[in-house]
């Protein structure tokens, strides 16, 4: 029946939806499952466009079957166009939360070098999840994705530019900031950080710092720090 | 309850099989059928997804009764209680009983049409304190008390649909967050 590869297609798209979190890889782009979708809808509308020169303008306006029977075709093409369109959409409303997640730092989605020197000296549950996404995100993308990703990317940070002196967009809101220093412990060797005024720590695992919130921010939001 | 074009509970929801029957003869769309026909012949029953018989039944190549989950039968036994009638498995696998029953209620005549939606709206509105009360209780319900299976919740529990299972989860979810809060907010280190 037509418009059964596109009932997969969307099955399995609410599926993810209902079990991932934001910390977990959205699934591989399936792409052969899309490709015999197209080809489905390309074949219904060359047999429309056949049937409809073969058959002429006045046998169309008065043959009922006819018309009928290309009506159901129509809709088929419309409905595997309608469920294409859905599991894209969703796709892309998960990329953007990720990156919202991850505090706007593109370099962490993407980077599938770091997660596999991460997990070996790594004990927290939590961390090692994150960092193996990291990794595999990259790899379930679309290459269609991935330019959006890196455009949506370039967008916000044009757009925070203008008033980024007053207000980090992609700061994290979980709890307002009480002071102006924060007490963190390193989880995960980052080796040597440059801060804001030049200044260079070595983050090593299980070290203690007092620092000012905005240089730690990211590092904290990736999990390479924690508040104590 | 989003009726969105890139929606895809509403996508699922349409998908579910409606049974029509055809006005008229139609050469080559035999495989509707699911036989070996080439052809359907007029009056023949069908069953055809939602999404094929709105648009046919439009315009007029098919015709279609009131669907089974919609029948007096069911409306019977929600006006007698409606918090135990079961709506998940009436519509499809994960149960879309309002959704679909919307998209029906488009496509009927006016007064059948009334009647449906009244009929949707009352079930909701009846059903709506027990799963406000459900949502909001159920983590600390004992559950060592064997229910039986009988009883109002259990079969509400079992029941709810596709739509009241999302406003459940969301319910317990806020339920969590704000009990987070509670505890968070006595536990703040070195007092300012």
């Amino acid at each position: 029946m037509y418009g059964d590869l596109a009932l997969q297609l969307v099955t399995s798209s609410h599926r993810s939806t209902l079990s991932t979190t934001p910390q977990l890889p959205l699934p591989k782009y399936a792409l052969p499952l899309i490709l015999s979708i197209c080809l489905e809808t390309r074949q219904l509308g060359q047999s429309i466009t056949s049937a409809a020169e073969q058959h002429g303008q006045v046998s169309l306006s008065q043959d009922r079957s006819l018309v009928c029977n290309l009506t159901v075709q129509h809709l088929s093409a419309r409905r595997n166009k309608r469920c294409l369109l859905a599991y894209l959409s969703t796709r892309v409303g998960g990329i953007k939360e990720r990156w919202w997640d991850s505090g706007g730092s593109l370099a962490y989605l993407l980077s599938p070098s770091s997660s596999s020197t991460m997990n070996n000296s790594d004990p927290s549950a939590i961390n090692s999840s994150e960092s193996e996404s990291a990794g595999d995100l990259r790899n379930n993308l679309s290459p269609q994705e991935l330019d959006f990703l890196r455009g949506y990317n370039n967008l916000m940070i044009d757009y925070k530019s203008d008033f980024l002196d007053v207000l980090d967009l992609t700061s994290s809101i979980d709890r307002p900031p009480s002071e102006l220093m924060v007490d963190v412990r390193v989880l995960k060797d980052a080796g040597e950080v440059v801060l804001e005024g030049g200044e260079k720590l070595d983050f090593r695992k299980g070290e203690r710092f007092r620092l000012n919130r905005s240089n730690v921010e990211r590092l904290i939001v990736q999990g390479y720090l924690e508040e104590v | 309850m989003d009726d969105d074009y890139y929606s895809l509970n509403s996508i699922l929801a349409e998908n579910h099989k409606l049974s029509c029957s055809f006005t008229l003869d139609v050469e080559g769309l035999g495989y509707l059928e699911g036989g070996t026909e080439n052809n359907i012949h007029q009056h023949s029953k069908v069953e055809l997804p939602f999404w094929l018989a709105q648009t046919l039944s439009l315009n007029e190549f098919t015709t279609f009764p009131l669907p089974p989950p919609y029948s007096n039968r069911v409306k019977a036994a929600l006006n007698a209680s409606a918090q135990s009638v079961k709506l998940s498995n009436l519509v499809g696998g994960n149960g879309w009983w309002y959704r679909w029953g919307r998209r029906i209620a488009d496509v009927l005549d006016d007064e059948p049409q009334a009647d449906l939606l009244n009929t949707l709206l009352k079930a909701f509105i009846n059903r709506l304190p027990a799963l406000q009360d459900l949502s909001a209780h159920h983590a600390s319900a004992d559950h060592t008390l064997p229910e039986s299976s009988t009883s109002t919740t259990e079969t509400f529990r079992d029941g709810m649909e596709g739509d009241e299972r999302e406003l459940f989860a969301i319910g317990q979810e806020s339920g969590k967050m704000t009990r987070n809060w509670y505890d968070s907010n006595g536990s703040r280190k070195g007092g300012r």
